[in-house]
């Protein structure tokens, strides 16, 4: 993980104006956001947008961060809450519709992926991510992709250590039926 | 602590070094055991896979500059608001304006019904005879139909001239004598005393 120090440094030089020192956040920061919003969401269309909140949401309210934890887990948080809130969006968007509208389930329509033998392995995951239960897909991600502490999780999710562990267990425990099904 | 939850914390590095110890000697004696803990291996693998793999390196390198299109965008829709907000501001104030002096009318009627219902009944009877434009004559009945019944009477009882009737009628009061008996007279009076009161009872 990024130095804490080297951080603060930043997002201290971009609340007395310097803009750079924002853009240099957001390009350390930029591939995360997307990659833990697109394991959430499941599709590159709903990433993208999320990450061009997370950035607005970082620009406006850098300057309430309180420098008591790291910015990771700060950022983290706020791309956390974004998919959460998306996702929710889409079912009610979905409820309402009665199924009827498309959404993406599925990465297809995206370029970030560069090679083809590893989007598929990457959609095949999305696909079994997608089928967790959301505060369990959250833990998983976080701990599994993102390798965040348990301390760090809990920072983020607002979930106890031992909450937290339960989930990871469970998620990892279907992930590896969800595996077996599918092959 | 059952074999899966082994297998998980043993990835994972949640096992103390006495249980890690353990657990490989237990793996070690079982062929059962290492196929089932191969798959849990499997899934460790596949996710530091795509932990690390190539990605479009002209789609990251697009993010900021669309994050800045699109957060001037909005600071000009945020302009557009705020203009938007101090028209909405102006137009409640000058609403409550237009609330508040009805309000205010209103209670000007009021005050003046209560005004009216202070005066002695010899204030009342001057006020009634003085003021005849509809709108005062509108608070004016609001005063109690007995009171209004009796100035009434007593002020049509005291017309004896002929010319207040034929006023009343609008007719010049030569024609009015030409054309009228004794007797339509008297059904003139009655129906100007009926029409006078009891409108402004039903009222």
């Amino acid at each position: 993980m990024q130095n804490k120090s080297d951080d603060y440094e930043l997002v201290r030089g971009f609340i007395s104006g310097d803009e750079q020192a924002f853009n240099q956040l957001a390009v350390r920061y930029q591939r995360r956001i997307y990659w833990h919003a697109r394991r959430m969401v499941g599709s590159h269309d709903d990433a993208d947008e999320i990450v061009q909140e997370v950035l607005m949401t970082m620009y406006k309210k850098l300057s309430t961060f309180n420098f008591k934890s790291s910015l990771y887990t700060w950022i983290y948080k706020i791309t956390s809450t974004r998919s959460i809130n998306l996702i929710n969006k889409n079912k009610l968007k979905k409820f309402i519709s009665l199924g009827s509208a498309k959404f993406s389930e599925s990465s297809y329509s995206d370029d970030v992926i560069v090679n083809f033998e590893q989007k598929e392995k990457i959609d095949r995951m999305e696909n079994l991510l997608q089928k967790l239960p959301l505060k369990q897909r959250e833990i998983f991600i976080l701990r599994k992709f993102n390798d965040l502490s348990y301390e760090e999780i809990s920072e983020i999710t607002g979930k106890s250590v031992g909450a937290l562990k339960a989930n990871y267990f469970h998620a990892f425990k279907k992930i590896k039926n969800l595996m077996e099904e599918d092959e | 602590m059952n074999k899966e939850e082994k297998f998980i914390k043993y990835l994972d590095n949640q096992l103390s070094v006495a249980e890690r110890l353990s657990f490989e000697e237990e793996l070690l004696q079982s062929v059962d055991l290492q196929s089932e803990f191969k798959k849990y291996v499997n899934i460790n693998l596949q996710i530091s896979e795509l932990k690390e793999f190539e990605s479009n390196q002209l789609y990251f390198n697009s993010l900021l500059t669309r994050f800045r299109e699109r957060r001037k965008i909005q600071s000009a829709a945020f302009d557009f608001r705020k203009v938007g907000f101090a028209f909405s501001l102006i137009l409640m104030l000058v609403v409550s304006f237009m609330i508040f002096n009805l309000n205010y009318s209103e209670n000007e009627s009021m005050d003046l019904f209560t005004f009216t219902e202070s005066l002695s009944p010899e204030e009342k009877i001057e006020l009634l005879e003085t003021v005849n434009d509809e709108t005062s004559t509108a608070y004016l009945i609001r005063l109690s139909p007995d009171f209004i019944k009796n100035n009434l009477e007593a002020g049509l009882m005291d017309i004896t001239d002929k010319n207040q009737i034929a006023i009343s009628y609008n007719m010049d009061l030569d024609n009015f004598e030409e054309i009228i008996t004794a007797e339509e007279f008297e059904n003139i009076y009655t129906e100007l005393l009926s029409m006078t009161f009891f409108n402004e009872e039903k009222l």
